[in-house]
């Protein structure tokens, strides 16, 4: 089941990416990181970390741009990988990591943008006392103990930029992971994570 | 000048934090611990809030199935029995934040009295052996204790038995409700209460064959009984639960509502196997085996689960030391509605079976 749904995601990624990219041909590339508060249900604390890198953009072309008038739109794609944590007090600790491929459109004009992103991810949950008894009563102290669990995750995000400054940009962004196989099925995790997005590189994010 | 500043900050802080160390009160009568125990495929939470002083610990069951542990620490009661007793707010298999990955096609009412024995010997190894431990199971948590209490021994383990409103033979349930529904609605009618909305809801009930009542028609009394409770709460026959304090913000801040609320949902619901030995499950017939000292609670109004279930297992359980208390101003959750008074039945109980 996880090695099929792992299978179509990859394949619906690489479709995405492969047809976008015949369309732009636009090569500037551009390595952001980003930090975030992270929290579960938004009031479940935690922290996440993450990279973004935009591996295509187009701009709408002149047709479309003077339609769009001053309102014109850049188009991206954008690969990201972030990992973290969040703390479910007097419960457990989550960690996560995962991989989305974001489409990402931008309006220069009012420094904006909005993002929808989807892909595969990961999730460990860590449990505090633990003890496991087996089917003769025996009882067993468990250290560390927790579960794994694919976790393909959906982002819905917006956000503004700052640009010309380190800070480059904050963002608003709506994560939903899906556990697979927990307890009998696939259950949501709603989180909400607040942050911003830097970078070294002194040029220009928005061209 | 400077080293003087210093010197003076450093003296308030360390006096800051002497003050906040010394005004700290020891206590170690008074825990608040979680356990994880993982049994069959489940990791399984336990909460415990409560005084140690005692040694004594109350187990509850909740409802649902769908609910979680933490919902029965809400509300004046749960604060009240905690300062005298540990209280153990279990999360059951599949639902509130309990993890685990196995076949829906495993989960019986069988298996979760399993993991509740699991629970038992946890505590017993962490806590010793001469703890004393009750069990409270409420609604569907009387159906599951019930079930655990006929199993084997088990009941050797425990000092004492508090079903609260428990359904331990849902087809009875499903009858009575007709039964109840029926007979208090004409009085409500006669009283001249919510008379429109009775007189509906007798004639719905009354084309109900209750010899022969489907798991489908089942699940359509449940919500017939809902409604009549709340007529009986807008009429003032049933005490308005008081309203919700920070202590319950808290609470209901440590449970995770959509993440508990859709495994719990799912698990019960998609799960036909489960859900169909819950809805046909009937225990009345062994209720004899039960020998253990027992207190049953009911809300006098209790459409969800009716009184008579209360009387009919107080006539049947083979204890000498048993007692059947009614609040009369209460529906299913005389927790909720009649807290203070619960509160003190279960401290009373329990403290006449150390």
């Amino acid at each position: 089941m996880i090695v099929k749904t792992a299978i179509v995601l990859s394949l619906m990624l690489l479709a995405v990416t492969k047809n976008f990219a015949q369309v732009t041909g636009i090569t500037e590339r551009k390595l952001s990181f980003t930090i975030s508060y992270y929290g579960n249900m938004l009031i479940k604390p935690g922290i996440k970390a993450g990279a973004d890198y935009v591996i295509t953009q187009k701009r709408c072309s002149e047709k479309e741009r003077k339609k769009a008038a001053a309102n014109s739109m850049i188009k991206q794609l954008v690969v990201s990988g972030d990992v973290g944590s969040f703390w479910h007090p007097h419960s457990h600790v989550a960690i996560f990591n995962y991989y989305t491929l974001n489409y990402r459109i931008v309006k220069p004009t009012q420094q904006k943008f909005n993002t929808i992103g989807l892909g595969p991810g990961i999730y460990r949950s860590v449990y505090p006392e633990t003890y496991e008894v087996d089917d003769s009563g025996e009882i067993s102290p468990v250290s560390m103990a927790g579960r794994f669990y694919f976790a393909p995750v959906l982002v819905l995000g917006t956000g503004k930029f700052m640009a010309g400054k380190t800070i480059q940009s904050w963002h608003f962004n709506t994560n939903i992971m899906f556990l697979c196989n927990y307890n009998t099925g696939v259950v949501p995790l709603l989180s909400f994570d607040i942050g911003i997005a830097f970078s070294f590189n002194k040029n220009k994010f928005i061209p | 000048m400077k080293s003087k500043q210093r010197l003076f900050i450093s003296i308030t802080i360390i006096v800051a934090i002497l003050l906040v160390v010394s005004c700290k009160k020891e206590d170690n009568t008074h825990i608040s611990d979680i356990i994880y125990v993982r049994h069959a495929g489940a990791d399984i939470p336990a909460y415990l809030y409560g005084n140690l002083e005692n040694n004594t610990f109350i187990i509850t069951l909740h409802g649902g199935p769908g609910d979680n542990g933490l919902e029965l620490r809400q509300g004046k009661a749960a604060a009240e029995l905690e300062k005298k007793f540990v209280m153990v707010y279990w999360d059951q298999r599949g639902q509130g934040l309990s993890e685990g990955k196995f076949s829906a096609d495993d989960v019986t009412i069988d298996l979760m009295a399993e993991d509740l024995h699991a629970l038992i010997l946890v505590l017993k190894y962490k806590y010793g052996s001469n703890i004393n431990l009750f069990l409270l199971g409420h609604s569907w948590g009387g159906e599951l204790g019930t079930a655990f209490l006929i199993k084997k021994n088990y009941q050797n383990l425990l000092k004492g038995w508090i079903e609260v409103d428990g359904a331990h033979d849902i087809p009875k349930v499903n009858k009575e409700v007709v039964k109840m529904i029926t007979t208090i609605g004409n009085e409500q009618i006669t009283l001249g209460n919510s008379t429109k909305k009775w007189e509906a809801l007798i004639s719905e009930v009354s084309t109900i064959d209750t010899g022969n009542i489907s798991i489908k028609e089942g699940r359509d009394l449940n919500k017939k009984a809902r409604l009549a409770q709340k007529y009986l709460l807008n009429d003032g026959f049933i005490q308005k639960p008081e309203a919700v304090t920070w202590r319950d913000a808290g609470i209901i801040y440590h449970q995770d509502f959509l993440t508990a609320a859709l495994s719990g949902s799912w698990f019960y619901l998609l799960n036909n196997n489960f859900y169909n030995e819950i809805e046909t499950a009937s225990y009345t017939g062994e209720l004899y085996k039960i020998e253990l000292p027992t207190l049953l609670l009911w809300g006098e109004y209790d459409f969800i689960v009716p009184p008579e279930l209360g009387f009919s297992a107080y006539r049947t359980i083979s204890s000498s030391d048993k007692k059947m208390i009614v609040f009369q101003k209460s529906g299913h959750s005389p927790i909720n509605n009649q807290p203070k008074e619960f509160a003190d039945e279960i401290i009373q109980f329990v403290e006449q079976h150390p």
